[in-house]
């Protein structure tokens, strides 16, 4: 269960990204978040985690509040996160890349050595399995196309097994086919290990493909938060603008 | 340049720049062009003046005749180029220059084209081969291809690359752990961190500013003529220059894999280690290499206030008027300089 009640996020330029949102996500959910570019759906994930520090409101990870806690690092290793630029070493090896999804688990002595436990490498190797990647170990990370190095960046993310993803716009900078080989994944982590997913997304035809619940943001609030298939033409465009019309990406 | 629609009077404005160049440009409304003249002009006569030329603020007056005529101009709503103006003043800059600097046909007497040809005849001629005996340290007589200069250059040189590389080195040891508190993108967290970056930035700024040969006096009155001194001032130096270079590198890097490595729960020294060093490294040893390269050739010019050295040995040779003698070390110099080059660029290539 993730709980956010009533976060609000002021940037020192005055910008109010966030305006008091609440939100209660049970256990297990894939939650999709739309909505235009500023509308908050960036800064909302990275509050949960707090790689940004919220303003005001609390963030609660089961029992824990995370916004008090004073052992970061012990929430932040069980949230996974995902990016849209995929966010890799470029100059790292694959393998390195993957391995540093367990640096919360690993201290400060053993990871400047690079001295990783057996398990830690059978479990790398693992997850590079599971996205498909195996030869690629060795390699290094910018040789990798697009959608392979967002497979490195959930087999990262897999590393920490976490219990809750965020993905960042996971596949907005990755073409139809690749898109949707990508969240797959993300699917599989869902419904096969039961991970929570809260995904920000473009495109409400991806939402409706993949999440069980849609939430969108505009001007850092809550305008809707219900099921895909509730999302009418009245609707698109009170979250997306009189302007917008609905496309449909394969 | 913001010319207003509404005309001026043409003979009012060139009125105005007549008393005062530039004022027609200011009413005419180019506000930028009035105020260059308006404080250019007297700055530039002042300068003329200082350096005691009087003859050429007549010539400067063409630039005020020219701002008479352009403002009339600007008035009337036209533009005119400043090329001409500018120009002249370029010229007349130049002129001030050459005075200035007492830049000549130089007058050859028979004394100085003797110099001039001994100085260049040691340079074709540079003493390297000279086959002769002589007794090594344990008594024995031995028959050497080589002059005493080459004898004596060559190990020297070989100091001066030493001196430079350890005084690189031990600039590294302590420009690396501070180019990252050097590092705008590390520090802006917190005010303190702010801080210690501008702390760290004015160290690296003074330390720079200082030119290596100063270090070198120094180093010398407080350790005594000879390499160390030099490897002291080289060491004192580079941290400044080195430090700068590598935070900028650190500044350079890409945010999104530091936020991404931050995410998996790692503290803030794994962040650096996994997400910072790995971009910086190709960085780093491309300036390293490139400091070492230019501390080859400072080493050189250190030698000459006592940093030891070949740059010792030539000052030595140069002031007993043994040209063939220093042309040796020179061409010593040069070629190692050279090789030293080429390398460092070969391998800047490839580790980027």
């Amino acid at each position: 269960m993730l709980r956010i009640e009533n976060v609000t996020k002021v940037y020192p330029n005055g910008t109010r990204a966030l305006n008091g949102i609440s939100l209660e996500i049970p256990t297990g959910q894939f939650v999709a978040v739309i909505g235009l570019s500023g509308s908050g759906k960036s800064t909302l994930l990275r509050c949960i985690n707090r790689l940004i520090e919220p303003t005001s409101g609390k963030v609660f990870l089961d029992d824990v509040e995370v916004t008090a806690t004073t052992d970061l690092r012990c929430i932040r290793r069980r949230i996974g996160m995902i990016f849209q630029h995929f966010n890799l070493v470029k100059r790292s090896t694959v393998l390195t890349n993957v391995l540093s999804g367990r640096l919360g688990y690993v201290g400060s002595l053993a990871s400047m050595f690079h001295s990783f436990s057996q398990e830690d490498y059978a479990d790398a190797r693992a997850s590079l399995t599971r996205v498909g990647l195996t030869e690629k170990e060795s390699q290094r990370a910018d040789t990798l196309s697009g959608g392979q190095q967002q497979r490195v960046g959930i087999a990262r993310a897999l590393m920490q097994k976490p219990e809750v993803i965020l993905a960042d716009e996971p596949v907005a900078s990755l073409d139809p086919a690749t898109a949707h080989s990508v969240l797959d994944h993300l699917e599989q982590m869902n419904k096969k290990d039961g991970m929570t997913v809260l995904c920000n997304l473009h495109f409400l035809s991806i939402a409706r493909r993949y999440a069980d619940r849609v939430v969108a943001l505009k001007e850092g609030r809550i305008v809707f938060d219900g099921a895909p298939e509730e999302i009418d033409d009245a609707k698109f465009k009170s979250i997306y603008g009189e302007e917008a019309v609905q496309v449909e990406i394969a | 340049m913001s010319i207003n629609s509404a005309r001026r009077s043409p003979i009012l404005a060139a009125l105005l720049s007549l008393v005062l160049p530039g004022l027609g440009q200011i009413y005419g409304g180019s506000y930028r062009r009035g105020l260059t003249l308006l404080i250019g002009l007297p700055v530039q006569a002042m300068l003329f003046y200082g350096v005691g030329l009087n003859w050429l603020l007549g010539w400067t007056a063409l630039v005020w005749a020219w701002a008479i005529y352009d403002a009339a101009r600007i008035a009337r709503g036209r533009e005119t180029s400043a090329m001409l103006p500018i120009l002249l003043l370029l010229i007349l800059n130049i002129f001030a220059a050459c005075s200035v600097t007492q830049i000549r046909v130089p007058q050859l007497g028979k004394e100085q084209r003797n110099v001039i040809g001994q100085i260049t005849q040691g340079f074709v001629k540079p003493d390297v081969l000279h086959r002769h005996t002589v007794e090594t340290p344990d008594g024995k007589s031995i028959v050497t291809p080589f002059s005493d200069a080459a004898r004596l250059s060559a190990p020297k040189m070989l100091e001066t690359i030493y001196m430079a590389l350890l005084g690189t080195m031990i600039s590294l040891v302590f420009a690396i752990p501070l180019s990252f508190f050097g590092a705008r993108n590390l520090m802006s967290a917190s005010p303190i961190l702010k801080l210690i970056y501008g702390l760290t930035r004015g160290l690296f700024t003074i330390l720079r500013s200082v030119e290596v040969l100063i270090f070198a006096v120094i180093a010398v009155a407080a350790v005594g003529i000879g390499p160390f001194a030099g490897v002291i001032a080289l060491a004192i130096h580079g941290v400044g220059a080195l430090g700068k270079l590598y935070s900028e590198a650190i500044e350079s890097i890409e945010h999104g894999p530091i936020e991404a490595i931050r995410a998996t729960g790692a503290n803030e020294f794994q962040v650096v280690l996994y997400g910072v060093v790995p971009q910086v490294v190709p960085q780093f040893i491309a300036f390293t290499l490139y400091r070492w390269d230019i501390n080859v050739r400072m080493a050189t010019v250190i030698g000459l206030v006592g940093g030891g050295g070949i740059g010792y040995l030539l000052i030595q040779y140069m002031n007993l008027l043994q040209w063939p003698q220093a042309a040796t070390a020179i061409w010593m110099i040069a070629g190692v300089v050279m090789v030293m080059d080429y390398a460092s660029a070969v391998i800047r290539e490839k580790v980027i």
